[in-house]
């Protein structure tokens, strides 16, 4: 199981084969449960990995917000790997990405609106009870708001704890990027949410891109952590102090040792904390 | 708006390149912004293509193909969250391309480049022992193997526009072949050209036949039936048709 308060990794293919082969390693590793749902040659390099370390298994094609429910098939794949894996955690995203029977290769977001959240508590509970076993949710970034939306996004995340029990998986990178690309204040969207439910916490890196709009930072996984995001885990990190750290790099990879030495750096960053006052006064 | 609407808006401007004005008016000051997810999945699955096509991309261009790739998604959007199963129609719809009818190798490589990236990830499964074969068996290719007639050597063009070599072919390339495509262990794509009989034999297989009528079917080409036997056999292309190819797979 996730022990300790090492940061791990998102396990991405071309590390697979080092990790397999005994590559150094610490924490535990996350994967893209899409990327694994083949139960070819990289398959069983990827039980290799799991001999030797705690997995978690992270959706990205579920597609928990979809009006018309989640596809039979592919949830039969899902609950195949979780059963084979047997994961620590196993976690999804408060977003969309099927609609039509087409499968969207992103992160879809979505109205915040009373009938979502029926729908989206529904589809939870639905996987769950296949599972057998609570999720953990993503918090998604954004760069789009709707109209339609009837309540916060830490509103939202709260209820469906509330209703499904399922945990929250607190992405701050995906906080500060959603506060900066809509105006809000990242501190007063991370008081909003659930966070007695976190059962993970996700850090990444983010580009900042100038449009005819004004500039936007979107979510790419290709840069490291930023001190602003430092900054809000210093700030969340009393209040779970148990909750596994994962470090997500997409774009840009670099080689297993940049990636394993960027979470020895927020693994020091954590230490060079000063110890807690205590919860009440975490975002005082 | 229902939530159904406002993701068949969503997906309509995904799929087109451009959102609807109705779904722009939920999104209000943001509205431009919704391209960025126009953006993403269009160069994600475009990326997609590029990793499963290298070849074909080499032949068309990098311009011509991301014109193609990009009317490709508009037609036929990935149907599985599985990306490494998106592109199984690129190759039908490169060989109904108008812009592409003087140049229909470029469809057969594609078709050669996606048997091979099937066999290349395909489950692993134990290919079926000769002692446990009789007349009525049922086979089937191992996962991830599979037949190609075409009429150009595809495998040719293949192999002199792999990185490092130069594209010039050192012999004929409008000439029809019949290959085998199939993974050996775990990190080798081999393909092989085939005799009349072994193609006759295996493409019964494919269709369900047992081992006594496909070897029948062969023996109709005057194929040598042992020799056709022993060649799937030592290649490890025959596994038993219930044999469990974990999950599904094509």
């Amino acid at each position: 199981m996730i022990a300790g308060h090492h940061a791990g990794i998102g396990l991405r293919a071309p590390h697979l084969a080092e990790l397999a082969a005994g590559g150094a390693a610490r924490g535990f590793v996350e994967i893209h449960a899409e990327n694994h749902m083949i139960e070819g040659p990289d398959f069983a390099l990827l039980q290799r990995v799991r001999r030797d370390l705690p997995v978690s298994v992270h959706g990205v094609g579920v597609s928990l917000g979809s009006a018309g429910g989640i596809d039979d098939a592919h949830l039969a794949r899902f609950a195949r790997l979780v059963a084979r894996i047997e994961p620590d955690l196993v976690s999804e995203h408060l977003a969309w990405s099927v609609a039509g029977g087409h499968y969207w290769n992103d992160l879809l977001p979505l109205p915040r609106s009373f009938e979502a959240l029926d729908i989206v508590a529904a589809n939870i509970g639905r996987v769950q009870d296949r599972l057998k076993r609570p999720l953990l949710i993503e918090n998604p970034s954004s760069y789009v708001a709707f109209a339609a939306s009837d309540m916060g996004e830490g509103d939202f995340l709260s209820a469906l704890v509330a209703r499904t029990g399922c945990g929250l998986l607190l992405d701050l990178n995906n906080i500060f990027v959603s506060a900066s690309n809509l105006g809000t204040d990242p501190l007063a969207d991370l008081a909003a949410m659930p966070l007695r439910a976190v059962g993970e916490i996700h850090l990444a890196g983010h580009a900042r891109v100038e449009r005819p709009e004004g500039p936007v930072l979107i979510d790419d996984h290709g840069s490291p952590v930023c001190d602003d995001v430092l900054a809000l885990l210093a700030r969340v990190r009393p209040l779970c102090p148990d909750a596994p750290l994962l470090l997500e790099w997409d774009s840009r990879l670099p080689p297993l040792s940049g990636l394993l030495a960027e979470a020895a750096r927020i693994d020091g960053f954590l230490a060079a904390q000063p110890m807690p006052e205590g919860e009440r006064h975490a975002f005082g | 708006m229902r939530l159904a609407e406002f993701q068949s808006h969503f997906a309509s401007g995904l799929r087109h390149g451009a959102m609807p004005e109705a779904l722009r008016a939920e999104a209000g000051i943001f509205a431009d912004r919704l391209s960025i997810h126009v953006h993403h999945v269009g160069s994600s699955l475009r990326a997609a293509l590029a990793l499963h096509f290298p070849v074909t991309l080499r032949l068309l261009g990098e311009e011509a193909f991301a014109g193609l790739a990009r009317r490709f998604l508009a037609v036929s959007p990935p149907a599985d969250a599985r990306l490494a199963l998106f592109g199984g129609a690129f190759p039908g719809f490169l060989a109904g391309e108008p812009a592409l009818a003087a140049h229909p190798v470029i469809a057969e490589v594609a078709a050669f480049e996606w048997t091979r990236h099937l066999a290349s990830i395909a489950p692993r499964a134990l290919p079926v022992e000769p002692a446990a074969l009789d007349g009525a068996a049922r086979l089937r290719l191992m996962p991830g193997a599979g037949l190609i007639a075409a009429a150009h050597a595809v495998d040719h063009v293949w192999s002199i526009n792999q990185p490092g070599a130069d594209g010039t072919p050192t012999r004929p390339i409008n000439v029809p072949c019949r290959l085998v495509v199939w993974r050996d262990g775990d990190d080798l794509v081999r393909a092989a050209p085939l005799e009349a009989g072994d193609f006759i034999f295996l493409s019964a297989i494919v269709g369900g036949a047992s081992l006594d009528e496909a070897l029948a079917a062969a023996h109709a080409e005057g194929g040598d039936l042992a020799a056709i036997l022993a060649r799937s056999l030592g290649r490890g292309l025959l596994c038993l048709s219930d044999t469990d190819p974990g999950g599904d797979f094509p």
